[in-house]
Parts: C-alpha cells; structure tokens; sequence
C-alpha cells in the first residue's frame, strides 16, 4: 500500500530510531498507523481473553466444584441454579420491569444525586 | 480583569448552570465550573492564590513552600497522576460485573469502541501535535474522564487543564452526542431487537473475575497496572463480601472526596492565559471527533457480529462500549424505548459499557507504555 505524500509531509519528527513500542522519538505518521493497529489489537487481544475466560469459568468451576472450598458466607443459593427451577421468561421479564421502574422511582427521588459518570 | 479572564468565569457559570439546571452530571460539572470561577479571578502575582504557583523555583527547582499556594498543593494530586486510581477504586467498588460476566461476547463492544482513541492519534499528530501530545488527545475518545488525566499528567502535563475539561464536558454531553449517530447508523427493526435475559452469575464467579481479569491485563500490558490494578482492586473489596466497610469507603466517601478535590483542582488550572489558545480549541475538537468515531465503531462492530450470531445484539448496545458508565448505558436505554417502550436495554448496555472501562485503560497503558 502506498501511503499519500501529505501523509508523509506531516511528519512531526523523522527520527527513526527504535522499534515501534520502545522507541520514545516522535512519531511519523506511518508509525502512527502501526501503533494504532498494534493498540487496537492489544486492545482486542486483552479483552477477547477476559471473554474467554469469563466463558468457561462456569464450566471450570463446576467441574472442580467438589476440590473448590466455599466462600465465606456462600450458601447453596450461591451455586449456579437448576434451570428447571428457574422462573419462566415471561416472569422474569415481569421482575425485571418492576426492578426497572422502582430503580428509575428510586432515582428520581434521590435526584439523581448517586449518579455520576466516571 | 480582561477579557479572556471574563469569558472563562462565563464559562465556568455555564458549567454550573447546566449542572444546577439541565442536571448534566452535576458531581463533575459543579466543581468544574466552580473551579473555573476561582481560577479565572485576576489577582496579583505575590499572592500565592493561582494553581501554577507550585513553590518551585524554575531555575534551581528549590521547592519553598512559601511561595506555593493552597490550591497547588490540591492540583498535586492531578499534576502527578494520584486521583485517577483513586477514583478508578471507588469505581470497582461500585461496579456490578454481573451483566458483563453473564454476556462475555458483549465485551468486544468495549474493545471496538476504543477505535476512535487511535483514529484521533493519528488525527492529533497530522495536525501538528507532538506524538505525546496526540496520544493523550486520542484517549479523550475512551470517554473516561480518569483515564484522560491520568495519561495526560504523564505524557502531556501542559495539556493537562484542556483535556480534563474536554473528557468531561464530553461525558456529560453524553445524551446530547450519542442518539443522532446511533439513529444515523441503525434501522427502526435494528434498534427494536430485544436481547435475551442474562443468566444467573455465582458469587464465585463474581469473586474469581478481578483476579483473573487483573492478570490478563496487567501481564500483557503492564503499562495499566495502576488504573487496571486499583479498579479489580476496588471491585474485590466489593465482591469478596468479607471487606464490606472498605468496600463502602471506597464507592462513597473516598471516590466523592476525591471528586470534589480533581473536579475542582481541575477548573481551577484553566487560567485564561493558559486554557484560551488555538491548541486548546483544537483538541475539544478532534475531542468531539475521538467521541463520535467510538460511538460509531461500537455500533458498526455489534452489527458486525450480527452476521454471525444467531442470538442477534440490538446495535444501540454498541453505542455503550465508550466508557462513561453508566450514562451511555442509559442513553441506550433512552433510545431504545423510543422505538420499543418494553424493551429494557441497560442491563445488556451496562456489559459493553463496563468492559469499555477497562479498554481505555488498556489502551492508556499501551498508550503510556511507547511513551514514557
């Protein structure tokens, strides 16, 4: 791929030294590019494998569950439930309102005043 | 008192009028422009009153505390990176992970939105800025306001005032920014999906989570440890259930504490002569840029995944994977009751939303790391 010439006259310092991440010289805008397909992909590679292992951590604990010792103050309600006990969908969408609208009570009453973004 | 000084008081009563009035994030935008006021108020240079006046000499960096003033030693804890963790502890300890835990596919929302934050790199540095300089602009797009400091009082201290006050106008600007291009890029049918409930998540997962998520991160890019560190930390205290009183410190009196003082601090560095240039007017613009380009990629990459999923994400979810917790998961919500009254979207918003957190500060240290 050829990069545009008004790419390479922004150049902000052409030193060359160094590789990609350790190097502490300005960026060309070539590198620029490199370093953000690099941070991106860090930035994919990292949370993919909190995905992953979010994904089988039900599975490994249930597997260990007998070698595993219980938390302080786990009950068996703490266990993953049974899906044949679980409420039906339509229940839990009916919870799940009533949660909803008693936060957004809630909220209102406080005015909002726990409610910063950070 | 000129002019530059009044049109910066004016904006620090802007601040607060829209904290006071609208009710635009008045934890931040109170103390803000509060700060902005006390900062803008001329005085003479003897007094020891301005932020800037920090008691080091600038010839021999003799420090006399004589010659520093009350308001310098607040800003220390912006200048050198000590509020940011603070505040990213007193998050952990309030976060809930359970949405994100019980959804984990939902976290690559988080990750697709912090595309904006090197998209602006490149921006910043062709039109001018140094390469430091444009990494801490870029990080203004994770729409992390602790983040942004952070970074910035370690690549870019003189940037320090405008970027504060960008990250966090443009967090509280949330529901102003965010619905136009979310309708832009989703269709009515889109926007109406409904998601599946999410399961049930075990206290043991809850507990496992910040340790396994710490070592993930900080073992690939060390350059987090700090902000990645104090948020697991801060949500072990919370999820462990055996430190409820630190837990409890932690999400209320520490974090508000903390708030007030880098909320204020951080007003009070905007003085006219160094906050009212061209390179400040430069970076809340490409800071508008950095925003609207990580909404956007959020929602195009839930769209994305749309083509091989089969249980589909409602694309406004996407919209969440900027951080700003929780308003953009409200926001979410906002706009997808317009389309479909009873369809709750927040919960499944607040995983993107959360995971968003900790991809701006992975991309801050990876960031920091080619930087230091």
């Amino acid at each position: 791929m050829t990069i545009p010439s008004f790419l390479l006259a922004r150049t902000v310092n052409l030193s060359q030294a160094g590789t990609l991440l350790a190097s502490s010289a300005e960026l060309t805008a070539v590198e620029a590019i490199g370093l953000s397909l690099i941070g991106i992909s860090v930035v994919f590679v990292v949370l993919s494998l909190i995905a992953l292992a979010i994904g089988t951590l039900p599975k490994l604990l249930e597997t260990f569950d007998p070698w595993i010792p219980r938390l302080h103050g786990e009950t068996p309600a703490d266990s993953p439930p049974n899906p044949a006990e679980a409420l039906p969908a339509r229940e839990r969408r009916i919870v799940a309102a009533i949660g909803y609208v008693l936060h957004q009570e809630m909220m209102k009453a406080r005015n909002d005043q726990d409610a910063s973004t950070v | 008192m000129d002019l530059p000084h009044g049109v910066m008081i004016l904006v620090g009563i802007l601040f607060i009028g829209l904290a006071v009035v609208k009710d635009y994030e008045p934890l931040l935008l109170l103390p803000i422009g509060m700060g902005i006021v006390v900062g803008n108020i001329p005085h003479a240079s003897d007094m020891m009153l301005g932020v800037y006046q920090d008691g080091f000499d600038p010839v021999t960096g003799q420090f006399d505390p004589r010659n520093a003033s009350v308001l310098s030693f607040i800003y220390f804890g912006v200048k050198f990176g000590l509020f940011p963790p603070l505040i990213f502890l007193g998050i952990g300890a309030m976060t809930d992970f359970s949405t994100m835990l019980s959804n984990p596919k939902l976290i690559l929302l988080g990750a697709a939105a912090q595309v904006g934050i090197f998209m602006t790199l490149i921006g910043a540095l062709l039109i001018g800025f140094t390469s430091k300089e444009a990494a801490v602009i870029g990080i203004i797009g994770g729409a992390d306001g602790p983040t942004s400091i952070f970074l910035a009082s370690q690549l870019a201290p003189n940037l320090l005032g405008p970027i504060a006050i960008a990250a966090y106008s443009y967090m509280a600007l949330v529901p102003v920014i965010q619905p136009p291009i979310m309708m832009a890029l989703t269709t009515k049918e889109e926007r109406r999906i409904r998601m599946k409930a999410p399961r049930n998540v075990t206290k043991r997962e809850k507990v496992l989570f910040p340790i396994i998520a710490f070592l993930i991160c900080a073992l690939i890019v060390p350059g987090a440890l700090v902000l990645i560190g104090m948020l697991f930390f801060g949500n072990l205290l919370k999820e462990s259930m055996v430190t409820e009183r630190l837990a409890n410190t932690a999400r209320t009196a520490l974090i508000d504490i903390v708030t007030i003082l880098l909320g204020f601090s951080v007003g009070a560095s905007t003085e006219a002569s160094k906050f009212l240039t061209t390179q400040s007017m430069l970076i809340f613009g490409l800071g508008a840029i950095s925003f609207a380009v990580a909404t956007a990629a959020g929602i195009m990459f839930a769209k994305f995944m749309n083509l091989f999923l089969e249980e589909k994400i409602n694309p406004l979810v996407g919209a969440a994977g900027v951080s700003a917790v929780p308003d953009s998961a409200r926001v979410v919500q906002m706009v997808g009751q317009q389309e479909d009254p009873h369809n709750f979207l927040l919960m499944h918003a607040m995983a993107p939303n959360v995971a968003g957190v900790i991809g701006s500060a992975v991309a801050a240290g990876v960031l920091w790391s080619r930087f230091m």
